[in-house]
């Protein structure tokens, strides 16, 4: 497993910069407007990213034969999402906090049961995507992916466009106990990597 | 021990079938696997590493069953060179070279550099600047690096000068002076595996028509060119495949199932491919 | 020791390797007692199957030229290079004898046949 991590933060590093940059940009925008399109990013890293380059170089040819496992083979791609919005999370309460703490924004009440909200969507559209592009393929599964990540975009961008609804949304969510949500939504995202498996190994059979 | 065992073993697809394949290569061997491109080598070489599923037979891999759970174990002893698929491609020798020490408990790192250095490939280009043969290099270097007892190769011979060609086959001779460790090799250069080969299987349209001891093949086999209308006088059971020309025959014979006056030539690899498939035409 | 296997010549490569080896006992380059090379070795250095020459000595030790420990690799038998000798001897005999039959079937005189192999020999050289 830890080969397979190494070998995906290997692809992050020399082929995704930049996507790995505009996250860290989005994140660290005063205000915290943008952050949810970080989390958008994180989500897309394991299915969108990775898997698109893992196809195009026929790595899954190569990877059935070598000493890892199907599951293993489909797990990396949960855990590489899960650092993914880990790591949203982290940058963005840093940076958030760091303006704050500098004086140049406010740090919104409820801001980091907003970031659990975030992070709760962002695996709940994991655990869509992630078993669809495993068993159909990045070629047929971007589809979905892009349908699915344009309506979060577009219920987050409507709620920035409105002025007030960001702040509506974070009065909403920090009503809910922070950690619940997210948790919840991580359970439901790794009980999909059965499913994802199963649907990898048809996939792989053509 | 049998380094592969295969019985029986069956894949449908969607237009094409590979049926019924059996055959037992010997711990120590290298085994050749020639056949036309479409004819299912890569197909069989799926199977055998338990990267498809079969729909009939079985395949036993270093004793152990590739549908097993124990067989992702038994893959830490295999090095598997593939024509096509690759490392992503933005990687470099070295960080490839640091996934493998993560994926094979027996991995090599000072045998991987000498490898890089012998084969004259660069540790910090990426991948997507290699020559088709450099790419195909890598994955040989990758292949011999964790003490592997078999390697599986799938034309690891393609898109390369016949230089190079000669130096894998040197390499993979080396490869095998220890007598545990064998060799499965795909190609559809016959002539890069009548040298090499212990044992020479053909696959033709998904059966596998031919497993044989590469030598005793071409002792047992024979050439005779003669005028057509003479074909008849050839004892049926003894001709493998003819081929009529405009001024003359030829027929694969097996030499001891005609009689002596005949001129019996020595058939290269090739001949007896093609004739055999050929064969099967008629 | 020279082990030329070439395509061109008709008989199979385990007879091309046996008859190497055993050039090599009859003319003293590999002596009794010597170590063969490992079957193996020999067949990766030339290029050409192990079960082949695995054949050829096996074929070899049948015939009493060489003996195989166990663990330890194939070594010119002692009595090798005699028992060759014995062998090439009786089958010189066996041609020449040939050779007087043919000759009397032809009406020629055991002088004429000597003077033909006098001419013959010294042809060769």
């Amino acid at each position: 497993m830890k080969a397979l991590i190494r070998k995906d933060l290997y692809v992050l590093s020399t082929q995704f910069k930049l996507l790995v940059l505009v996250m860290v940009l989005f994140s660290a925008i005063p205000g915290g407007l943008f952050v949810p399109f970080t989390f958008i990013y994180a989500t897309m890293l394991p299915s969108v990213s990775l898997m698109s380059i893992d196809e195009q170089s026929k790595w899954d040819s190569l990877a059935l034969m070598l000493p890892y496992s199907r599951r293993q083979l489909v797990t990396v791609k949960y855990i590489m999402g899960w650092l993914g919005i880990a790591a949203a999370m982290a940058l963005s309460v840093a940076s958030q906090a760091l303006w704050a703490a500098v004086g140049v924004s406010d740090l919104e009440e409820g801001f980091l049961a907003a970031m659990c909200v975030f992070a709760a969507v962002a695996l709940v559209v994991q655990a869509v995507i992630v078993p669809v592009n495993f068993r159909f393929g990045f070629a047929k599964g971007r589809i979905v992916t892009v349908a699915v990540v344009a309506f979060f975009g577009a219920i987050v961008g409507a709620s920035i466009g409105d002025g007030d609804g960001f702040y509506t949304i974070l009065k909403v969510t920090s009503r809910i106990p922070a950690p619940v949500a997210p948790l919840l939504a991580a359970a439901l995202c790794a009980a999909t990597i059965p499913l994802s498996t199963a649907g990898y190994k048809k996939r792989m059979e053509k | 021990m049998n380094a592969i065992e295969v019985q029986a073993l069956g894949k449908k697809y969607p237009g094409f079938e590979l049926r019924d394949v059996t055959f037992a290569l010997p711990e120590g061997c290298i085994m050749g696997l020639v056949g036309e491109n479409g004819a299912g080598k890569s197909t069989l070489i799926r199977l055998i590493m338990g990267a498809a599923g079969a729909n009939s037979g079985q395949a036993r891999v270093l004793g152990a069953d590739v549908g097993g759970p124990d067989f992702t174990k038994i893959k830490d002893e295999i090095g598997v060179v593939l024509d096509e698929a690759h490392f992503p491609a933005s990687l470099n020798a070295r960080q490839i070279g640091r996934v493998m020490e993560d994926t094979y408990t027996r991995w090599d790192g000072g045998v991987y550099e000498a490898y890089l250095k012998r084969l004259d490939l660069p540790e910090k280009k990426r991948v997507q600047d290699f020559s088709r043969g450099m790419r195909m290099k890598l994955a040989l270097a990758c292949a011999l690096s964790h003490e592997a007892r078999l390697l599986v190769l799938d034309e690891p011979t393609g898109g390369l000068d016949p230089l190079m060609r000669d130096e894998i086959l040197d390499i993979l001779e080396d490869f095998t002076r220890r007598e545990d460790r064998s060799v499965l090799i795909s190609s559809h250069i016959v002539s890069d595996l009548e040298k090499l080969c212990d044992y020479i299987a053909f696959l033709h349209k998904g059966e596998l028509l031919l497993f044989e001891e590469k030598d005793r093949l071409l002792e047992e086999y024979a050439m005779v060119k003669l005028p057509e209308q003479d074909l008849a006088d050839l004892p049926p059971e003894a001709v493998r495949g003819v081929r009529r020309g405009r001024y003359g025959a030829e027929a694969l014979v097996k030499r001891d199932g005609v009689r002596g006056e005949l001129a019996l030539e020595k058939p290269t690899l090739e001949d007896i491919i093609v004739f055999f498939a050929r064969g099967d035409r008629e | 020791m020279n082990i030329i296997i070439s395509n061109a010549d008709p008989r199979p490569i385990y007879q091309q390797v046996g008859e190497a080896v055993r050039g090599a006992i009859i003319s003293g380059e590999l002596a009794p007692g010597a170590a063969l090379p490992s079957i193996r070795g020999l067949a990766k250095d030339l290029r050409i199957s192990v079960i082949t020459t695995k054949r050829a000595f096996e074929e070899l030790e049948r015939e009493g030229y060489i003996s195989t420990v166990p663990g330890k690799g194939s070594f010119v038998a002692e009595t090798g290079a005699g028992l060759l000798r014995e062998r090439r001897l009786a089958q010189i005999e066996e041609h020449l004898r040939q050779a007087l039959r043919l000759g009397g079937s032809c009406g020629l005189s055991r002088t004429e046949i000597g003077e033909m192999l006098k001419v013959l020999s010294e042809e060769d050289v």
